[in-house]
């Protein structure tokens, strides 16, 4: 009965470890499915932003080709966070070491409620630094700004 | 053609044309899409780091909003701090004013009409800008008062609420142009000062074609209201 209690609780682990694997895209591996690369302050520890993605492929050093692009950035209220802006692309790739991720093609960006939108052609986000580089075709609608307004942070 | 070094007249033929604007919107926009404003550019950078949060339009840069477009080589838009109260994002409160007429806001003693209702953010951007930095080749349309202005530099700070235009400044009307070393608009009150202007004035001063008609109820040297 205990061999028999071992063995069930040693399939849990593997599941769970499988489960957790299969989150995130290692280099070497095959094609991942519901990738997360999330970006954290390294001084409050708080989620900076996120980069998901439907599908991870690893590339050549150390990039991981990653479709179906959503990332987002966080603003904090009262400690809660909000997410600010919203970038969605077909697909880009990303390096792992340096937390770049790029793409010729077509992408859009939006405030979360909406209030501003960004379209352009090529773009790269430099992760740690928090910086979106759109290369063409810039345009962009505003019903405010980019990021949250002030009177919207103290909420 | 007059040609008149006075910051005095300068300052009385474009603060009427923009003073005497009856019914100039000075409320928040309503939250729809024909509010709202469109801006195109080759390139753009937007820097979320902490503490600065900087947006960068580069190359063939235009701005189309409901009060006035801007064309320039680069745009630089400057977000608040997430520390920044909103009162010190609109700078202190002032008071409000009795109505002067045109005349007398460029006489330069008297104040402007202040209006107590909040002016409209820059370019219909929400209220977390703190500036707005337009280089190179820059032109502005007013489309409320039908004037034009061309510099080198244009720096809008919404402390302050000024708009100061650099770089051999000029602004076109239909009365005539004005040029100086600067060219100062205060959105609170909406007065203009220029720093050693030179004023010419009737047709022929080159302006004929590139600014627009002014509105069919034209409000020249009428108070705002």
């Amino acid at each position: 009965m205990r061999t028999i209690d071992t063995v069930r609780g040693c399939c849990v682990l593997l599941w769970l470890a499988t489960v957790a694997l299969t989150a995130q895209a290692l280099p070497g591996q095959g094609t991942q499915k519901t990738v997360k690369f999330p970006e954290y302050d390294r001084q409050t520890g708080r989620l900076k932003s996120l980069l998901s993605g439907d599908t991870a492929t690893p590339g050549a050093e150390g990039e991981v080709v990653v479709t179906g692009v959503r990332l987002e950035t966080y603003s904090y209220v009262q400690g809660r966070p909000i997410v600010d802006l919203i970038i969605e692309a077909p697909a880009c790739h990303f390096n792992l070491r340096t937390r770049v991720a790029s793409s010729a093609q077509r992408m859009r960006a939006f405030r979360a409620d909406g209030a501003a939108t960004l379209e352009g052609r090529g773009f790269e986000w430099r992760q740690r630094s928090s910086l979106l580089v759109i290369h063409h075709d810039v345009s962009s609608v505003l019903l405010s700004g980019f990021t949250l307004s002030t009177a919207e942070r103290q909420k | 053609m007059i040609r008149i070094a006075s910051l005095t007249l300068a300052a009385s033929v474009v603060a009427g044309l923009l003073c005497g604007q009856p019914g100039r919107p000075a409320t928040p926009p309503k939250s729809d899409f024909h509010n709202a404003t469109i801006i195109t550019a080759d390139e753009f950078d937007l820097d979320f780091g902490s503490p600065k949060r900087v947006a960068i339009y580069r190359g063939n840069v235009r701005v189309e909003d409901p009060e006035m477009d801007i064309r320039c080589e680069e745009m630089t838009v400057t977000f608040a701090s997430p520390g920044d109260s909103p009162a010190s994002l609109s700078g202190p409160a002032k008071k409000p004013e009795k109505p002067q007429p045109a005349g007398l806001l460029a006489s330069g003693n008297a104040t402007g009409v202040t209006n107590s209702a909040p002016i409209r953010p820059m370019v219909g951007m929400g209220g977390n800008i703190t500036s707005i930095v337009a280089e190179r080749k820059v032109e502005i349309f007013n489309k409320v008062d039908k004037t034009r202005a061309t510099g080198n530099k244009a720096v809008y700070t919404s402390s302050t609420e000024l708009l100061v235009l650099t770089g051999n400044p000029v602004m076109y009307t239909e009365q005539g142009e004005v040029r100086g070393d600067l060219i100062i608009m205060d959105r609170r009150t909406n007065k203009l000062s220029v720093k050693r202007a030179s004023v010419i004035l009737g047709e022929g001063n080159g302006t004929k074609g590139k600014t627009p008609a002014p509105p069919a109820k034209g409000g020249t040297g009428k108070p705002r209201k």
